[in-house]
């Protein structure tokens, strides 16, 4: 009698105690505890931890991460588990992780990763999919699986606040609804164009601007274009993401069609500090925010 | 040719002018298309957009497709001359990807010096890469077929130099994949004022070497009696070609095809002297880079996201002349060479020193890795917690180089040729093509619909390279020469979906290195059956592979039914290479490196050859996965990649000894 009642009350601990649940795009991970030991195989999902105040114990290139993304900042001691496309099994497994963030692009490797610790997939850039909708959900997914729904809502709300605040500093200066151009240049001749469906456009659209490119983009945002076709947008506002090629700037001088671009001859020409162009929430704001800064304070 | 003088080369003309015409409405149209046709009356308006883009982009691009064309022609027509060699050319030579290379290794670690310098960067790797074209088909008196050959290796080599150079830095270099696509996009007139004096410079010193140069015709003796200093007259011109290649990628990347393509054209229209040639060569060359250019500017609305760079499509346009010039010129070759010496015997105490080896290695590789702690020997008993990580890439590796070995042996015995290899039959290129396209349309293709679509790539290619075989008079040779073709088609699709720059198309750049990663998940056990099955059927043909080894009219006299026979045989290597290739990509080098080794060390039976080639070609892929896991740790180097370096490393230690033997 005194068993059956030890083992009823180990039963209803056992379900009293949190149980998590990760709700991911190749079914649902239960948890008894919330994890603890997360290993982030890209800088998108390394990004949303953060924002969640918890730090991932490793990483896929934590170096290149501090380079091009560094918002929020890692913290010193989180371990490197190789390159992104092709992240160390064994350096994994020797962090020995009790969980796994990676997108589908590697979801051929899904049963390796497996076999180290649960992993749930959460992909933000894939065809027929709006990656800032999607990067809020996947915040909101994580936050419920590390019990965090609270971290969750305000980091969300913490976005969209800023995003209005600097809307609103953007109206007041009457900068609404320009037309801009998103740029990240590749040589002094061609250049990536971050179209309606990037990450980094929804950040315009928050901040009530507008995103000028109509041509046609891949499913991670952008595409490839050459100097000539800027020409087409005589209106836009022409938004430059650093890092820059070098010498860029001195090729540009002496560029006859570059110095004939009417956005060139008006001055509206803005260079940013580096945004990861495929990172979640938090590069969104911040994009918000460089943007921002830069002209208000042009 | 013979029967009327004046009518070939009136005709000739004719075809030229029409030619050049509508290559020169077709540029307006692309004009009208890039400006809109409403607004062509702007160009009248001295400060409109469109006057700048028509006078500073559109002219200034026209006008150097047509400079880098004529220049591609001279230099293409001065190396066929030179060489005797109606394959030569700046692609087939190697000269153009040595340029590359060069460029791309400075860009990385000298950025600064690219500033001054580009040209002479380019020129550095491009003499470095043909004087190794140069070296290596040294031996068999600069044959057309073995220069094509080593050309083609030296080709594959820089590419997969530059391609792990990208691999490791794809932040860096992302523009580096447009660049190395050939990109003729043209702003302000500097480039073509840079260009144009250097490149006619070139024509004038092959203009005024015309002479000697024809009287190379004569063979080298006759013109040696004639009192003509043969090689200087042969350094000047090659170095001419090799300068204006130099230029060509040092402004505007890899133009492929064009230099190999121009003179095989003006050959056809029939001029039968040197100077004609080369006269002919320049607005022919200038036609076909100029319409290519409008052609790659006029598709790129179609393809949306990306540019389609102009290199690529002279590429995919040259490939199929490549491959349709090798038929027609293939009576002009002659019988093969024997390239292949005698092979040695080695005893059962040597066998027993290599298996030892062998096995010293497989241990090696499984258990001694850097780790957190560092450097880590994993004892014996505790070989099961790295067991899972490492031994399915340790086998499939292993696997896969012995594979490509045994195709590798087999196709050397049959060729008698020591540059040939899968690599460069075209099984490979196969399968990377099929890849490239299922990439292209279906961006997340998971890894079966991959492997799938490699298998039928391969399946493809080996179904053209038996039905070429099926003809009787169809010698290994020409197979070759067939995938060299299909080779470069591949490498042309592989640029234009590396131009896109995304993140699929660098996971494809690491399968095309070979890399074993994605086999952690039980691919072994498959490609253990395939290698067994393969090994059977090599095994049950032996006699076929041995007597057809002799060469000659031996086999047939010793009842061997020769097309049965060699289509089997061949079956035997395609298959062996497609299985490997899925697993490491088409980029390893193993099977050209591991029989040769073999070879030379107990080749003189083909069973002990195959045998031995297996057993090299497994070793070698052992050492390059070990290498590629632990050297740069935590990250990795692709295995296809390391064994591609070492073979290098090889053929360069290969013509010393050879040098050292005479």
């Amino acid at each position: 009698m005194i068993r059956l009642l030890a083992l009823f009350a180990l039963l209803f601990g056992a379900h009293v105690h949190a149980e998590t649940v990760f709700v991911h795009e190749a079914g649902e991970l239960h948890f008894d505890s919330p994890p603890q030991r997360i290993v982030a195989l890209n800088w998108a999902m390394a990004e949303t931890l953060l924002g969640l105040d918890v730090s991932p114990i490793a990483i896929a290139e934590p170096e290149g991460y501090r380079t091009w993304v560094n918002h929020p900042p890692l913290p010193e001691g989180v371990t490197g588990v190789g390159n992104r496309r092709e992240p160390n099994l064994e350096a994994i497994s020797q962090a020995r992780p009790d969980l796994i963030l990676v997108s589908a692009d590697l979801h051929s490797m899904l049963p390796a990763f497996e076999a180290i610790a649960p992993t749930a997939v959460y992909t933000l850039f894939k065809p027929g999919q709006e990656p800032a909708q999607r990067a809020a959900e996947v915040v909101r997914q994580i936050a419920t699986g590390l019990a965090r729904e609270d971290q969750g809502t305000a980091l969300l709300a913490r976005v969209a606040e800023q995003q209005a605040r600097n809307a609103e500093r953007l109206r007041a200066a009457g900068r609404t609804d320009a037309p801009v151009l998103l740029l990240s240049f590749l040589d002094e001749r061609s250049l990536r164009v971050h179209g309606s469906n990037a990450l980094l456009s929804t950040a315009l659209k928050e901040l009530g601007l507008r995103n000028a490119w109509d041509g046609e983009t891949n499913f991670w945002g952008f595409a490839t274009i050459n100097l000539a076709q800027l020409g087409e947008y005589p209106n836009a506002h022409l938004v430059i993401i650093k890092p820059t090629p070098p010498g860029l700037h001195g090729a540009l001088e002496q560029n006859p069609v570059w110095r004939a671009l009417q956005p060139v001859k008006a001055g509206r020409v803005t260079e940013l500090p580096p945004v990861w162009t495929f990172g979640s929430v938090l590069t969104k704001a911040r994009m918000g925010q460089v943007l921002t800064e830069a002209w208000l304070d042009q | 040719m013979i029967s009327n003088p004046y009518g070939p080369r009136l005709t000739g003309f004719g075809a030229l002018a029409l030619v050049s015409l509508a290559a020169l409405a077709l540029s307006v149209l692309q004009l009208g298309q890039l400006l809109g046709w409403q607004a062509l009356p702007e160009l009248l308006d001295a400060d409109s957009f469109n006057r700048v883009l028509a006078w500073q982009a559109w002219a200034p691009r026209t006008l150097m497709a047509i400079l880098l064309g004529a220049g591609l022609g001279i230099a293409g027509c001065l190396m066929q001359q030179v060489l005797r060699n109606p394959l030569a050319s700046p692609t087939t030579m190697g000269t153009a990807a040595g340029a590359q290379l060069a460029l791309t290794a400075v860009m990385l670690w000298m950025p600064s010096a690219l500033e001054q310098g580009r040209t002479l960067v380019a020129l550095g790797g491009a003499v470095l890469a043909t004087c190794v074209v140069l070296l290596l088909s040294m031996r068999d008196r600069l044959a057309p077929v073995s220069v094509a050959l080593s050309g083609m290796l030296v080709t594959l080599y820089c590419g997969a130099l530059s391609h792990a150079l990208m691999l490791l830095n794809e932040q860096r270099l992302a523009g580096m994949f447009l660049w190395g696509a050939g990109n003729l996009d043209q702003y302000g007139w500097q480039g073509l004022g840079r260009l144009w004096p250097l490149i006619a410079a070139c024509a004038v010193v092959a203009l005024a070497l015309r002479r000697p140069l024809a009287m190379l015709e004569l063979g080298s003796e006759g013109a040696t009696s004639l009192g003509v200093p043969i090689q200087w007259i042969r350094l000047g011109a090659l170095g001419a070609a090799v300068l204006i290649t130099a230029l060509v990628v040092g402004e505007v990347g890899l133009i492929g095809f064009v230099g190999l393509v121009t003179p095989s054209l003006v050959r056809l229209l029939g001029p039968r002297t040197f100077l004609a040639r080369l006269l002919w060569c320049i607005p022919v060359g200038a036609v076909l880079l100029l319409t290519a250019d409008t052609a790659a500017q006029l598709l790129t609305p179609w393809f949306g996201a990306r540019l389609i760079p102009t290199g690529a499509l002279t590429a995919l346009i040259g490939a199929p002349v490549l491959v349709w010039l090798l038929r027609r010129h293939s009576s002009a070759f002659g019988a093969s060479r024997e390239g292949l010496q005698p092979g040695r015997h080695a005893d059962w105490r040597s066998w027993s020193v290599v298996l030892v080896l062998f096995g010293a290695t497989l241990w090696l590789a499984l258990s001694w890795a850097p780790g957190a702690q560092g450097w880590y020997w994993t004892p014996w008993s505790e070989l099961d917690s790295v067991w899972q990580w490492r031994a399915p890439r340790v086998f499939s590796a292993a696997l896969a180089g012995a594979l490509l070995a045994l195709a590798g042996a087999i196709i050397q015995r049959l060729t008698h040729n020591p540059m040939a290899s899968p690599e460069i039959l075209g099984i490979s290129s196969g399968a990377a093509m099929c890849l490239v396209a299922l990439m292209l349309i279906w961006p997340l293709a998971p890894r079966l619909a991959q492997l799938g679509a490699a298998g039928a790539g391969s399946a493809a290619a080996l179904a053209l390279l038996l039905w070429l075989s099926r003809q009787q008079h169809m010698g290994p040779q020409r197979l070759l020469l067939t995938g060299i073709g299909l080779g470069a088609a591949a490498d042309a699709l592989v640029r234009l979906l590396l131009s896109g720059g995304d993140s699929q198309s660098l996971s494809l750049l690491t399968w095309l290195s070979g890399s074993t990663y994605q086999n952690t998940v039980n691919e072994h056990q498959w490609l253990l059956l395939w290698a067994l099955g393969c090994a059977a059927a090599a095994a049950l043909m032996l006699r076929w592979i041995r007597l057809l080894g002799l060469g000659g009219e031996m086999p047939q006299s010793l009842g061997v039914p020769m097309v049965v026979a060699r289509a089997g045989v061949l079956l035997v290597a395609c298959l062996a290479a497609a299985g490997a290739t899925m697993v490491v990509g088409p980029l390893s080098f193993v099977g050209l490196m591991a029989p040769h080794m073999a070879h030379r060390w107990s080749g003189r039976q083909a069973g002990m050859h195959l045998l031995a080639a297996g057993l090299f070609g497994a070793w070698l892929m052992l050492l390059a996965d070990w290498a590629g896991r632990t050297l740069i740790y935590p990250s990795q180097l692709p295995a296809g990649l390391l064994a591609a370096l070492l073979g290098g490393l090889y053929w360069l230690w290969q013509w010393r000894g050879q040098r050292a033997r005479r």
